[in-house]
């Protein structure tokens, strides 16, 4: 029997799910999922990137992670509870990864390396911050210096 | 289909007979259909040997010599070589005969044979049905057996009870007694396999036995096994410190500490460092269970610590009081000082102050810091033991921090009471020793309070790390979090001593973890890169990346390039610009100079795509044959073959790698052909790992699985609770 999770849950794809079954969602690791139902082994819900396509995949295809949810019922909308700066690097550095790869085809080669060196000092820095290993003086440095990239990016 | 049914029930064997040159192998079918009594028949007639029933077969390899059974029958293979032996009625009636009647010759004979063959299940249960085994024992416990019969008669009696066919139960007091008197008779130079079985009997008894290991533990004392730790026998030493395990695992607590303080006195503990772990070369098979040993040893020794780790200190008792009082004393009291001045500070109401230096978390009762357990009351018991042992250091971690900025100082009392935690973790204390368990810490057999020791080196490193870090208050679980990947990894290369163990911490700085943690990240990340999972989402990119790659070189085919024009004749440079019209059917090409770039109206001679039949590069290049040795990088040189045979081809040299590979990338994508360059690879790699790092930005520090995850059947019903929108 299908039961609705009282709050949705987030979960992101650990694995590659081709969605062949009757009503599969096909899922590409990495990707965050947000779960409104569950069944013995499988979930329902569907996926950040289209919300409009429902379909159901394995529990153990995904991980669930920790979400903070807004608004109420089916229009609610479940959000990671990451940092939220660790959430805007990841906002910022899908948005430059698809402006980068225009300056690829444009060969706006200087721009081109220069952002790519920057993407990869966030990329670092987040997962220095995910990670937890730093102390309070060193996490307070790490966003300064975080926080100067993006806006060098934005610019 | 019968020739399959043939095949997977006839086997062909051969079957030899030993000592008996007379008698010629045969080659036989084996049916295993057919019970192996008419088998042996058949065998016995070919051989022409009476009396069938006495027969039996048995395997014939290195490490199997086993009776065949109607039940281990299908281990035999194809191809087999058997064995037809006397049957194990027939030798069990033999050997008991020999033995009740016999020479003492044809005993030992007897009884050496015994002890190969007890192992055999087949043979053992015929040999117990017969009385064997109670002959063996009423022979032992009577001394009826002596020298070689009697090592051959242990070793058959720990065969036979390995088969666990026969309760440890039915052994007397004077067996046992019996027994102990052959470990402890040190006088006169027994066989060591004696010794071993012995060792090995009475250590089961111990363990299996339901009421007798009382009666070893009387019988046997624990010095008459230490010095068989001297032994140069190795499995003597291993069934030695087995014997002792067992009786320690046995005994109550009160026991416990006694056999504990025998085994962590330094003489023994000397003798066995020294003759068990420092002599203990790795290149022996046994190494493995004697390091069991020791583990279970260790284990059980610091399991002696739990009833302090689980005991609160409570605030009417006056042993912990007086603990506290202790450290407040060996802190702020220097050695000018007498009582006087402590009692008027008292008066004065600084106790709490005090207490506050200390680090303790509740500054006015710190008994309350040792409530939670664990680590309870042990926490208390190590403090005390490095401010009485190690009195310097002790006042320095605590001056040093009751003088620093308050959110930088790192407290005493609070990370004492979390590392003593943190400690019991690591090392495990309380937990029962485990069957497979071999890790041991070979410096915990250098000193009388190995665990105290570790702690007063470990917290000294917890103000180190603290230091290191620059932590504050509020860092210090992530202080704790290094500090245990410190002493783990120092405790992991098994120093021999404290003060190797020291050693190693001191190199293992913060500096040093972290940047471990890094290497072994990246490690992970280049593992990541390999995993299924991964793979799978790389190839189903790549092409959207190719695109990409094809769309810019087009662009640059479009922009157009500059080409040094070479001659046969050497004459001053001249260039050429060639140019892909902006919907790619048509190359524009003109003579132009050094700095100019002409527009594709201005290159007046055309060629279509659709003309061009290939690229060729390098020596292959028509013109290279012309120019041989005057270009000095060939390497750059690129031809496109036009499809009319009769047309000369159009023969470029690129200025570099890079333009180079990208017209070569660039024609090859007109051409529809794969692009190939050096350039395309950096390229198809840069972009596609920074595609696939932020698509599993979601999934940082999220382990993949090593195996893909078992898809579940599929749902039962799909009467979903919401509506599809």
């Amino acid at each position: 029997m299908w039961i609705p999770l009282k709050t949705p849950k987030l979960g992101v794809a650990v694995y590659n799910f081709k969605g062949d079954v009757k009503s599969g969602l096909p899922l590409e690791i990495g990707e965050t999922v947000q779960i409104l139902e569950e069944n013995g082994g499988w979930f329902r819900g569907f996926s950040t990137k289209n919300r409009s396509a429902w379909g159901i995949f394995p529990c153990c295809v995904v991980t669930i992670r920790p979400c903070t949810i807004k608004g109420s019922g089916l229009s609610a909308v479940a959000e990671l509870k990451d940092d939220p700066l660790v959430r805007e690097i990841a906002c910022v550095l899908r948005e430059w990864a698809r402006l980068w790869k225009k300056l690829y085809v444009e060969r706006e080669t200087y721009r081109f390396s220069a952002v790519a060196k920057v993407m990869r000092e966030l990329l670092s820095g987040r997962r220095a911050l995910l990670t937890g290993t730093l102390t309070q003086d060193q996490t307070r440095a790490l966003r300064l210096k975080l926080v100067a990239k993006l806006d060098w990016g934005n610019r | 289909m019968p020739s399959v049914t043939k095949d997977s029930t006839i086997l062909k064997i051969a079957v030899e007979m030993l000592n008996a040159p007379d008698k010629v192998p045969q080659l036989i079918e084996f049916d295993q259909s057919q019970p192996l009594s008419s088998i042996i028949q058949l065998l016995c007639k070919a051989w022409g040997l009476p009396d069938p029933t006495n027969y039996a077969l048995q395997f014939s390899e290195s490490n199997n010599q086993n009776y065949i059974t109607e039940k281990n029958r299908n281990e035999i293979k194809n191809g087999s070589v058997l064995r037809l032996e006397q049957s194990p009625a027939k030798t069990v009636q033999d050997i008991l005969t020999k033995i009740n009647t016999g020479t003492d010759s044809e005993q030992t004979q007897a009884l050496m044979k015994l002890s190969t063959v007890s192992s055999d299940l087949t043979f053992a249960l015929e040999f117990i049905n017969k009385k064997g085994l109670s002959l063996i024992i009423s022979n032992i416990e009577t001394g009826k057996f002596k020298g070689t019969a009697l090592k051959y008669a242990l070793v058959t009696f720990v065969e036979l009870m390995d088969h666990g066919i026969i309760s440890w139960d039915i052994l007397e007091n004077q067996f046992i007694n019996k027994v102990v008197s052959f470990v402890s008779n040190q006088t006169n130079t027994q066989d060591p396999k004696i010794i071993q079985s012995c060792l090995s009997i009475l250590e089961n008894i111990v363990l299996n036995s339901s009421g007798k290991n009382s009666h070893v533990e009387k019988e046997i004392t624990i010095p008459s096994l230490i010095s068989h730790l001297e032994n140069s026998d190795r499995i003597i030493q291993q069934n030695a410190i087995a014997l002792i395990n067992a009786i320690f695992l046995k005994a109550d607590m009160t026991k416990r500490k006694t056999i504990a303080a025998t085994l962590c006195s330094k003489q023994v503990r000397n003798k066995i460092y020294e003759n068990l772990i420092t002599n203990n070369v790795s290149k022996e098979t046994s190494v493995t269970e004697l390091a069991h040993q020791l583990y279970v040893l260790q284990t059980l020794t610091l399991g002696l610590l739990e009833p302090r780790m689980c005991q609160r200190a409570d605030s009417q008792e006056q042993e912990s009081q007086e603990k506290i009082k202790e450290l407040r004393k060996y802190a702020f009291e220097n050695d000018a000082n007498t009582n006087i001045e402590v009692t008027t500070r008292r008066q004065t109401g600084s106790l709490s102050k005090d207490f506050k230096k200390l680090g303790f978390k509740c500054e006015i009762d710190p008994i309350k810091d040792f409530n939670e357990i664990p680590p309870g009351v042990l926490a208390l018991d190590c403090m005390l033991y490095f401010a009485r042992n190690y009195r310097e250091d002790y006042t320095k971690i605590v001056l040093r921090n009751s003088c620093r900025a308050d959110e930088l100082e790192c407290p005493f009392g609070k990370t004492s009471v979390e590392l003593i935690k943190l400690l019991c973790e690591i090392l495990l204390i309380g937990e029962a020793p485990s069957e497979q368990g071999q890790t041991y810490h070979p410096l915990f057999f250098t000193h009388d309070h190995p665990f105290e020791e570790l702690f007063c080196i470990c917290i000294v490193l917890l103000n180190k790390t603290w230091k290191e870090m620059r932590a504050t208050t509020e860092d210090f679980v992530k202080v704790l979090s290094v500090v245990r990947e410190q002493i783990t990894r120092a405790l992991a290369a098994a120093p021999k001593s404290f003060d190797k163990f020291r050693q190693r911490v001191k190199e293992l700085t913060y500096n040093e973890i972290t940047h471990l943690w890094q290497q072994e990240r990246t490690n992970r990340e280049v593992w990541e890169s390999h995993a299924k999972p991964i793979v799978e989402l790389k190839e189903k990119i790549t092409p959207e990346i190719i695109d990409l790659i094809q769309q810019q070189r087009l662009g640059v085919l479009v922009g157009g390039t500059r080409f040094k024009k070479y001659l046969k004749i050497n004459r001053k440079d001249k260039f050429w610009f060639v140019r892909l019209s902006p919907n790619h059917k048509i190359l524009h090409y003109g003579e132009c100079d050094e700095k100019s770039t002409p527009s594709l109206e201005e290159l007046s001679t055309k060629l279509a795509v659709a003309d061009i039949k290939c690229v060729v590069v390098g020596k292959e290049c028509p013109h290279m044959k012309d120019l041989k040795g005057k270009i000095s990088s060939p390497h750059l040189a690129f031809s496109l073959i036009l499809k009319a045979a009769e047309v000369p081809s159009l023969d470029f040299v690129a200025p570099d790698e890079q333009i180079f590979d990208y017209w070569t990338d660039g024609i090859n994508a007109l051409l529809k052909e794969k692009m190939t360059s050096k350039s395309f690879d950096n390229d198809l790699e840069t972009l596609l790992s920074m595609d696939i790092k932020v698509r599993l930005l979601d999934a940082e520090g999220i382990d993949i699985p090593q195996n893909p995850p078992q898809i579940p059947p599929e749902p039962e019903d799909y009467d979903f609770y919401y509506e599809n929108n």
